[in-house]
């Protein structure tokens, strides 16, 4: 399933997924990887996403039933 | 041990000492390790997993062919160089494919022009063979093949990691 959340909370910042990735050590194909749901992070990758990003996890993780 | 053999063995030598500089020539920060992030590291396993069962497989087929006495047209060098190529070409292929290929440190440009290099110096060392008669003797490949070998699989790597894939995308 598609992360729009962190997608759009990182155009919100007007961060590319370039400059998100650089932000927190990683590659950016994993950003991209996220954000299309190809890919689940760890726990830690998520916590420093969402500091970077400003959110809680509950905002850019959880998902609604 | 005779000439050839020592000249080959040298060779070899040289080769692991000239990789062990270019790594650090690949990398950035001038470290010796690829850092790699945790999807790269999954994706990375998963490529050296279908290397491994694609060369038991290859190993398997050359058995067969080897208890029926099937003779191969080629050197046992250019044998056993063409199973690691096989190996190399499919953990890098899927690494590639899936964005993993290139760590978090790597310099993409510098690694390009390492492997153009590599490829065209190859490429005229295996013309040169086939030119002068010998890249095949009694209608087997001989030696000079691992140079084709080589410049193939450095040529394909590099105009790989340079073509627009799905795990580039945006």
């Amino acid at each position: 399933m598609k992360n729009l959340k962190l997608k759009a909370a990182r155009a919100g910042l007007d961060l590319s997924q370039d400059d998100l990735a650089k932000r927190v050590g990683v590659s950016r194909q994993t950003i991209s990887a996220i954000e299309k749901g190809d890919y689940n992070p760890t726990i830690n990758l998520c916590i420093k996403i969402c500091k970077e990003l400003g959110k809680t996890l509950d905002e850019l993780f959880w998902q609604e039933d | 041990m005779n000439a050839k053999s020592a000249g080959v063995l040298v060779g070899i030598v040289i080769g692991l000492i000239v990789s062990f500089f270019a790594i650090k020539f690949f990398n950035r920060d001038g470290k010796i390790r690829t850092e790699y992030d945790e999807m790269q590291e999954i994706i990375r396993g998963k490529a050296y997993r279908i290397a491994f069962f694609t060369l038991v497989i290859a190993l398997a087929i050359l058995l067969v062919l080897d208890i029926m006495e099937v003779a191969l047209p080629m050197t046992n060098s250019v044998l056993y160089f063409g199973l690691i190529v096989i190996g190399i070409a499919v953990q890098a292929g899927y690494s590639i494919l899936n964005g993993a290929y290139f760590g978090l440190n790597n310099n993409k440009a510098k690694f390009w022009g390492v492997m153009i290099t590599v490829t065209v110096i190859n490429l005229l060392v295996s013309i040169m063979a086939i030119v002068s008669g010998r890249m095949v003797v009694d209608g087997k490949l001989q030696d000079p093949c691992i140079n084709l070998l080589c410049a193939a699989l450095c040529g394909v790597i590099a105009i790989f990691s340079v073509i627009p894939k799905k795990a580039d995308e945006e």
